[in-house]
C-alpha cells in the first residue's frame, strides 16, 4: 500500500499502487434536477457498444430511480453497509472546507481500500472492500422502480391495461444516471490480479485489456459503483470505454475535435456536460477558471462527486436534486450538498450562463467566456435577490474553435419530424 | 413468462428502503422541473404536457397527487417568478385544451428578454412536438 492524496476526502489515503496521474482526466457533470428518466442515454450507449451476444445485461450507462432503485440492485446500500460494518459509527466527515485539496472538509472514515484489511478471507485480504452481486441482481436494470405504463403493443396512443393496479412508490425520488466514473484511484484496477485494467495516460480513461483479462471478476467485486460487467461469451470483463474514439477526435462528426460521449451528446434534457481536465502533479485540478467543469466543481461548487467516501476519487460529478431529503443527499454526495443546493436554487449571473453550456454541442468545451447582456428582470427567489441578465455565453474547443454561442434566454427550436432523429 | 405480460399472482415485491425523511417533497420536485424546463425555453403548455405524460413518473406523480389545477397554478407561479405571465383558460372542461399564449409582463421585462416568449407555438404538443395522447387507463 502507498499513500496517495485524495482531494475529495481532504486527506491522504492508502492505495495499492503509487500515485500516477494522466495528462488530462476525463470528467463529467450530470445535473439531476433536469433528468426525467427518459433513458435516451442508456439506449444511445446500448446501441453503440453493448448490442452483441453476451452483452445482454450490460448497461454501461444506466438511469436508476433513487432511493429504491439500483443496478445491480442495492449496489450502493450494500457497499455502504459493508463499510459501516468495517468501521461502525466512524464513517463521517469533519473539518472545514479549505482549498482545492480539501473542498469538502476531511473524511474521517475508511475507504474501500482502507476497510479491506479488516475483511480477511482464506486467501488473505482483498485490495478493496466489496462484494460480487448475484446474477438476479443484474437481471433487470429498472426492476421494481416504476410501475409499468408502457404502450399496448401495436396500439398507438394507449397504455397497458392493468399497469395501474401494480403498486407504486409514493415518496420523493429522483433519477440517477450513472456511467463508469473513470476514477483517479480505480478499485477495479487495484483488484485485478492480472493487471489487465489500466488508466490511459492521455485522458485517464479506465480500460480493460481484453487480451490479458481472464474473467476472474475481482474488478466486479471491488468496484463500489459496480460498473464492470462479465461477458459469458468471451469470459472476460467489459466496461464503459468513455467512447474513447470520440474523445480522441476520431469521429468524423467532430472534424478532428474531441467529441463528448454518446450518452452525453444524446441527452434530450441537457443534463450532461463532459470535459477533459488538466491535473497538477499531486492529482489536484490545475486552475482553469474558465473551464466549465472547473468552474462548476471548484468555484461555484454546485457539482459534487458521487459517494466520495468510497475513496476511489470518482470523476463523475452531480448537481444534487433540490427537493430531496438532505441527510440522504449528504450520504450520497458528501457534506458539500447544503451549499450546492442553496447556490443552485438561486443561481448567480455566471452560474446561470454556464448552465447553458449543458447539451449545447457534442464537441468538448474547454473554455468559456461571457459577454454581458441587458438586464431583463429583477425579483426575489427564495428570499434572495435575483437579477436575470440575458448574457451571451461562448464556448471554445481546445484549439480555440468557437463551438457554442447562446444566450441565457434562448429560443426553443423543435426539429421537424423528418429530422427528429438525425443525430 | 414474457416480460411484457403481467402476472397478478406475482407479489411484485417493492424494495423497502428506509429514508430519513418522509416529507412530501413532490411539490418542490414539480417546481424544480417547471423551472428547469422553463429555463430551457419550454412553453407552459409543453411543461404541462410533461406532467400529464405517465411515462415521466416524477412530474406525473406530482400531477396525480396535487391535481392538474394545482400544477397549472405552480407553472404560472414559477413563470411569474421569472417575469413571465401565463394565463390558463378558466373553467376549462377539456384537460387538453390549448392554453392562451402567454402575455408579456409589463414593466420590468424588456423586449429582448421576451422575444423568445413571443415565438411560442399555440398548439398543445408534447416536448418532442407530438400531439398528447388521451390516456386510457
Amino acid at each position: 500500500m502507498s499513500n496517495v492524496l485524495n482531494w475529495q476526502l481532504g486527506r491522504a489515503m492508502e492505495y495499492p499502487y503509487e500515485a500516477a496521474y494522466p495528462d488530462q482526466q476525463f470528467a463529467f457533470i450530470f445535473n439531476i434536477n433536469r433528468c426525467i428518466g427518459c433513458q435516451t442515454c442508456t439506449m444511445a450507449c446500448k446501441s453503440t457498444w453493448t448490442f452483441s451476444k453476451g452483452q445482454e445485461y450490460m448497461w454501461w450507462n444506466n438511469v436508476e430511480t433513487k432511493p429504491y432503485g439500483g443496478y445491480p440492485q442495492h449496489w450502493d446500500v450494500k457497499t455502504l453497509d459493508l463499510l459501516e460494518q468495517a468501521n461502525p459509527g466512524g464513517q463521517n466527515w469533519g473539518g472545514k472546507p479549505e482549498d482545492i485539496k480539501a473542498p469538502y472538509g476531511k473524511f474521517n472514515g475508511k475507504t474501500v481500500f482502507e476497510a479491506a484489511k479488516t475483511f480477511i478471507g482464506p486467501e488473505g485480504a482483498n485490495r478493496a472492500l466489496g462484494y460480487l452481486p448475484a446474477d438476479d441482481e443484474w437481471a433487470a436494470p429498472n426492476r421494481y422502480e416504476d410501475h409499468p405504463v408502457g404502450a399496448e403493443k401495436g396500439v398507438k396512443g394507449q397504455y397497458f391495461k392493468g399497469g395501474e393496479l401494480l403498486p407504486e412508490h409514493k415518496t420523493w425520488f429522483f433519477y440517477l444516471a450513472r456511467i463508469c466514473n473513470h476514477c483517479s484511484y480505480p478499485a477495479c484496477l487495484a483488484a485485478c490480479p492480472r493487471n489487465a485494467i489500466y488508466k490511459r495516460p492521455e485522458d485517464g480513461i479506465v480500460l480493460v485489456d481484453q487480451e490479458r483479462c481472464r474473467g476472474y471478476r475481482k474488478c466486479m467485486e471491488a468496484c463500489p459503483y459496480k460498473k464492470t460487467y462479465y461477458r459469458g461469451t468471451t469470459r472476460t470483463t467489459e466496461k464503459c470505454i468513455a467512447c474513447f474514439p470520440r474523445i480522441e477526435g476520431k469521429d468524423q462528426a467532430g472534424h478532428g475535435l474531441p467529441l463528448q460521449t454518446r450518452c452525453m451528446s444524446s441527452c434530450i434534457g441537457h443534463i450532461r456536460l463532459q470535459g477533459l481536465i488538466e491535473l497538477n502533479q499531486d492529482g489536484t485540478w490545475k486552475e482553469a477558471r474558465h473551464n466549465p467543469l472547473y468552474y462548476l466543481i471548484h468555484v461555484a461548487k454546485v457539482a459534487l462527486p458521487l459517494y466520495p467516501q468510497f475513496g476511489t476519487e470518482p470523476n463523475g460529478y452531480y448537481i444534487p436534486p433540490r427537493w430531496v431529503s438532505r441527510p440522504y443527499l449528504r450520504q450520497m454526495f458528501g457534506p458539500g450538498v447544503d451549499d450546492a443546493v442553496e447556490k443552485y436554487s438561486a443561481p448567480d449571473r455566471e452560474l446561470l450562463a454556464v448552465l447553458q453550456l449543458f447539451g449545447k454541442d457534442q464537441r468538448i468545451c474547454h473554455r468559456y467566456e461571457i459577454k454581458e447582456g441587458p438586464k431583463v428582470f429583477e425579483t426575489e427567489v427564495r428570499g434572495k435577490k435575483f437579477v436575470l441578465y440575458n448574457d451571451t455565453i461562448i464556448g471554445y474547443a481546445k484549439d480555440g474553435t468557437k463551438i457554442i454561442e447562446t444566450t441565457v434566454e434562448e429560443p426553443l427550436h423543435v426539429r421537424d419530424a423528418k429530422h427528429a432523429n438525425s443525430i | 413468462m414474457p416480460k411484457d405480460e403481467f402476472d397478478f399472482e406475482d407479489p411484485f415485491e417493492l424494495n423497502g428502503m428506509v429514508v430519513q425523511s418522509r416529507d412530501d417533497t413532490t411539490r418542490e420536485m414539480a417546481e424544480t422541473f417547471v423551472e428547469e424546463f422553463m429555463r430551457m425555453s419550454y412553453s407552459h403548455k409543453q411543461i404541462l404536457a410533461l406532467f400529464r405524460n405517465p411515462h415521466y413518473l416524477g412530474p406525473n406523480l406530482a400531477l396525480q397527487k396535487h391535481g392538474e389545477p394545482s400544477v397549472r397554478d405552480l407553472i404560472a407561479e414559477v413563470f411569474a417568478r421569472w417575469g413571465k405571465v401565463v394565463t390558463w383558460p378558466e373553467h376549462s372542461s377539456n384537460r387538453y385544451e390549448a392554453a392562451e399564449s402567454p402575455t408579456l409582463a409589463t414593466g420590468n421585462r424588456n423586449a429582448a428578454g421576451s422575444a423568445a416568449m413571443a415565438e411560442m407555438d399555440s398548439a398543445a404538443i408534447d416536448p418532442m412536438g407530438s400531439p398528447i395522447p388521451k390516456l386510457n387507463v
